[in-house]
């Protein structure tokens, strides 16, 4: 015969094994985590853009160039205003800091890029013309080396 | 381009390398492009 203490203990004791089978479901699940992991890789070496930008505002920058250097990969970078704002330009016929790029690392090299739009007059296309950093011409740089205009130069933003 | 959302892109061919890079080898070109989303 049991008796009522002892059931009372085997109950606990159920309901004991039955908590921890109950956490280790969702350990076994570590499912989660392993996505989780899987998103942080993207993050540093994506190439899809999807990688190091999160839901945080501002602009997440996807860049893809090959030749001499190839870079691939994600970064985000600061919106001092909102989408809109920078859309619209700071003043008409003033010029328009593109997203900029100050020596982010970027599928392990370093890129910068920080060019503005002169004369900006609102959303569309603009051509190489029109397109400098504060230096002058267009500039991108990778890993200290910097790429610049040539006779043969085309862009476009 | 620009879009009114926010987003853009900047693209270019045929940047060449500088002449702060290595001057005893060929300079090289690069070409490509970046392209940008904007969150609020």
């Amino acid at each position: 015969m049991v008796s009522p203490t002892k059931r009372w203990l085997i109950a606990a004791a159920t309901a004991v094994l039955a908590a921890v089978a109950g956490c280790s479901a969702p350990t076994a699940g570590s499912a989660p985590a392993a996505a989780s992991a899987d998103t942080a890789d993207e993050a540093v070496g994506s190439s899809d853009g999807s990688g190091a930008c999160g839901s945080e505002s501002g602009f997440c920058i996807t860049v893809d160039i090959t030749g001499a250097a190839t870079v691939q990969g994600t970064a985000q970078a600061l919106n001092l205003g909102t989408c809109a704002d920078f859309a619209k330009g700071e003043a008409p016929g003033g010029d328009l800091q593109l997203p900029g790029l100050l020596g982010d690392e970027i599928g392990g090299k370093k890129v910068s890029a920080y060019n503005e739009i002169r004369e900006y007059a609102g959303p569309g296309t603009y051509e190489k013309d029109v397109i400098r950093s504060v230096a002058g011409v267009i500039d991108v740089s990778i890993d200290t080396t910097p790429y610049q205009l040539a006779d043969e130069t085309t862009a476009q933003a | 381009m620009i879009n009114a959302d926010g987003s853009g892109s900047f693209t270019f061919a045929n940047l060449k390398e500088g002449e702060q890079g290595n001057p005893t080898t060929a300079k090289g070109m690069i070409s490509g492009s970046y392209t940008w989303t904007c969150t609020d």
